[in-house]
């Protein structure tokens, strides 16, 4: 089935077309890279998708549900959920905190409910504890969840992020270049772990990156963008013959400084 | 255990000495607690609002309009103070929500600012619209709440009880809140916004449910500051007396309750000792607060409870 | 009789435009250029025209030189805050939020306490005595140099920031303060010129109207509020919008004057700044 349905989708910013009725279907199951060169658009479909931008033109469906104009957070409780390409975290809390936070939805403990210490929010805390204790083990966190998400390395500050992500227990998962500035090792950890959560959440991933060793990897579908538009989309042996791609990234790697 | 044990005995020890501490028979001092204890709940509904990453300058408008609410209901009709006292926090609560929905999109510097020209408008309207509010002469003769199951409120004791009654009451809720989901979302809000939406936190509802809240205190606490002055006027509300309660905040520390009260405490002692000095001029204490005020912005931003080296996380 | 009330409105809200648009201008180049929010900006104008008075009263000193002095004088005074206070809070927006409303406080009590209660005037001098008149209306040689004076300023202005080499060293800052500071520009330089240059407009705004409204402690609080609207509705940044709004804002106010209460007039205005920060998302800084 179609998980998300985007149609046409522009967004200027005053005299830039960011994007240019970007068209694409993502399917139930599948991890889908989104890749360009910098620039390309890729972080601004993000913001669009999640909500974060209203688009110019065009529309967005998720789960056949017109999303385009709602707000992030109702976004996310529908079930999609979206990562940073800079790091971003609840910097003053502990790990542990962060994913609580993360878990917000999912259980839902009402207002009246907790200041009143009422038992129903007791036992939703249960839930809780214990959903948050997998999500440390699963990407091995458990002995880090006292630290303060500030003071974490780089590699583990990505790996909470997408963890917070996935607390959200998402349908569609949107991954905002997961592997940037990390080394080899992390970069093999964080693909390990990707594989883990679409195995074992039956989880949709979509992720934006520029490791193209890990985008090969990784992904069964690649959509190309390059100056907003949609230049190409096929499996990841096609996208390396396809003629375009590979001149929007040698055009781009020439006009580089 | 032993440091909970300290930290309880402590607090039992300070409510003992609270509680008797109008058996003294000092009014003078006891009227200063009750002037401690109006504004330490104004400051905790400030810190509230500003724990969620807003700046409300409006705060002492709304407890001005705890305080007219009560000032006029209980001198134009015939309304029992103890209906009117509820009701001054739920119209402060009432007026939050109108003008939060229409301000709380924005953030920062210019919610700041927006608040600022609200409360003139409200303290403004205050003075043009005499037959209600009773323009700059404001409101005479506030009558003292009628009996509360027997007891009377003849004297000052009884202003005492009410006031400390309500800190007590703020201090309780407010804490709760703190340790609360809700005051864990509160505190993402000025830093992780975009975050927190990405969770799934309607992160206005929670902004617009802190200034209610912050501002709901506000009210109740004009609603005691009115029958215990007896007569309120718009001045008594200004934007300058909201720098005060920025400034006792902010003096004794944001983080915590307790530096929050601390620095109420302090400052309202400070002036008071200040008023005793000889030549005393009244200016002479918005000069002392503005000048504590950048001192404290320029050296100990963390407010005087920083010092503690038991803070809180 | 119309046509005269008319006149008259238009002349007082002229200068109500002229003061607002100088220290608009002033307040527009600390916000946009050092992301400060001064509010104590309407004690510098405060300030200037207290000094004003002072040296004219104290040392006898005569109007133009006292006016000097005044202007040199709060020019140092903004570069000793800017230094003292707003440089280790650059770019952190709430807290010189607060240090300027300490400074409010500490000023307004400072001059209560130094210059008294008493609301202070500053006599003309005999050039600015007397009125013109033209087609048989009449307007004081005092107001009109106001007129001339904001004017004169405003080119200055231009020409600084537009044509001058430093004046464009100040809108790369404006514009990114880290590409200005890696070719070389010292943004603590540049900083502290800016506070310098806008601490000096509001000290002519306050000088000029303290031959013609009184002074006293609290003089300086309208203008800025003023300013700030001016700032929301002409856009941060544009010496043409501040111009713009400013004329709006002054001319308003005083054909108001002539109909309306000054309570409900400023009620009015802050109705109007509420409303503006509401629905210009890029409101104060251009940003958001």
């Amino acid at each position: 089935m179609v998980l998300l349905e985007l149609s046409e989708l522009s967004k200027n910013f005053g005299g830039l077309r960011a994007l240019d009725k970007v068209s694409a279907r993502i399917k139930k199951g599948g991890i889908v890279g989104l890749i360009g060169p910098n620039g390309a658009g890729k972080t601004t479909l993000f913001n669009v998708v999640s909500g974060f931008y209203k688009p110019s033109e065009g529309t967005v469906l998720f789960k056949e549900e017109d999303i385009t104009h709602l707000r992030p957070f109702q976004i996310s409780s529908r079930g999609l959920t979206r990562t940073y390409q800079e790091t971003n975290l609840f910097h003053d809390f502990s790990v542990e905190k962060n994913i609580l936070i993360g878990c917000h939805l999912r259980p839902n403990i009402g207002f009246f409910e907790q200041l009143f210490g009422m038992s129903s929010a007791k036992g939703k805390q249960g839930i809780t504890t214990k959903k948050i204790g997998e999500i440390l083990e699963l990407f091995e966190l458990t002995s880090l969840k006292n630290e303060l998400a500030k003071n974490l390395s780089h590699g583990y500050q990505r790996t909470l992020g997408v963890a917070i992500a996935l607390a959200t227990e998402p349908e569609l998962l949107m991954l905002d270049e997961p592997f940037s500035g990390m080394n080899v090792e992390e970069t093999k950890s964080m693909i390990a772990h990707i594989q883990k959560i679409h195995q074992e959440k039956n989880l949709t991933i979509l992720l934006v990156e520029h490791d193209m060793k890990a985008v090969m990897e990784l992904c069964d579908r690649i959509i190309v963008l390059n100056f907003g538009k949609k230049i190409a989309e096929g499996s990841p042996s096609e996208i390396q013959k396809n003629r375009a791609v590979v001149e929007a990234y040698l055009g781009a790697d020439e006009n580089a400084v | 255990m032993n440091k909970i044990n300290f930290k309880l005995t402590i607090i039992v020890a300070l409510l003992i000495i609270l509680f008797l501490f109008p058996t003294t028979g000092n009014i003078h001092w006891t009227r200063v607690l009750v002037e401690v204890f109006i504004w330490a709940t104004v400051s905790l509904g400030f810190r509230l609002i500003l724990t969620a990453g807003q700046l409300s300058l409006a705060q002492v408008s709304f407890m001005g309009l705890g305080a007219y609410t009560v000032g006029i209901m209980t001198t134009k009709t015939n309304l029992n103070y103890w209906i009117c006292f509820p009701l001054a926090g739920v119209f402060a609560a009432f007026f939050a929500l109108i003008i939060g929905y229409l301000s709380l999109r924005t953030r920062g510097i210019h919610f700041a600012i927006a608040t600022f020209a609200i409360s003139e408008v409200i303290r403004l309207t205050w003075i043009e619209w005499k037959s209600l509010f009773g323009g700059v002469g404001g409101i005479p003769h506030i009558p003292a709440p009628s009996p509360l199951f027997g007891f009377k409120f003849e004297s000052t004791a009884s202003f005492y009880y009410l006031s400390l009654f309500l800190i007590l009451f703020t201090i309780l809720i407010m804490h709760r809140m703190d340790r609360s989901k809700f005051g864990m979302i509160l505190l993402t809000l000025e830093k992780s916004e975009s975050l927190s939406q990405s969770v799934g936190i309607n992160t206005f509802e929670y902004k617009i449910i802190a200034f209610i809240i912050g501002s709901f205190f506000a009210g109740l606490a004009g609603g005691v500051f009115a029958p215990f002055y007896h007569y309120i006027g718009p001045d008594d509300f200004s934007i300058h007396q909201t720098f005060y309660v920025l400034i006792y905040v902010l003096t004794g520390g944001v983080q915590t309750i307790y530096g929050t009260i601390f620095g109420v405490f302090t400052l309202i002692m400070a002036l008071k000792l200040i008023h005793h000095l000889p030549g005393f001029n009244p200016v002479w204490e918005p000069l002392f607060l503005g000048c504590t005020l950048i001192l404290i912005m320029k050296f100990l931003p963390g407010g005087l409870i920083s010092i503690s080296p038991k803070r809180l996380p | 009789m119309e046509y005269f009330l008319f006149f008259q409105s238009l002349i007082n809200g002229l200068i109500m435009a002229m003061v607002v648009i100088l220290v608009a201008l002033g307040l527009n180049l600390v916000f946009g250029i050092m992301n400060i929010v001064n509010l104590a900006h309407g004690e510098l104008y405060m300030l200037g025209a207290y000094l004003l008075w002072w040296m004219g009263v104290q040392y006898n000193v005569s109007y133009f030189p006292s006016f000097l002095i005044s202007i040199l004088a709060i020019a140092f005074f903004g570069f000793f805050i800017e230094k003292m206070f707003f440089k280790s809070l650059r770019g952190q927006l709430i807290p010189g939020l607060l240090v300027s409303i300490g400074l409010i406080l500490s000023l307004q009590s400072g001059a209560l306490l130094f210059f008294g209660e008493q609301p202070r005037g500053v006599p003309a001098p005999i050039i600015f005595k007397g009125v013109l008149r033209a087609f048989g209306l009449v307007i004081s040689k005092e107001r009109l140099a106001v007129i001339i004076v904001t004017m004169f300023c405003v080119v200055l202005m231009y020409i600084f920031i537009h044509r001058s080499r430093i004046g464009k060293a100040v809108q790369a800052v404006a514009q990114d303060p880290d590409a200005a500071a890696l070719q070389g520009i010292s943004i603590d330089n540049i900083s502290s010129l800016v506070m310098s240059l806008s601490a000096a407009m509001a000290a002519v705004a306050g000088c000029l109207m303290g031959t013609i409204n009184p002074i006293t402690a609290t003089v300086g609080q309208q203008p800025l509020l003023d300013a700030l609207v001016v700032i929301v509705l002409g856009g941060l940044g544009s010496i043409p919008g501040t111009i713009v709004g400013g004329l709006i804002v002054g001319l308003a106010k005083g054909f108001m004057g002539s109909y309306i209460t000054s309570t409900v007039a400023s009620i009015a205005v802050y109705l109007l700044l509420f409303v503006l920060l509401i629905l210009k998302p890029s409101g104060l800084f251009g940003r958001e």
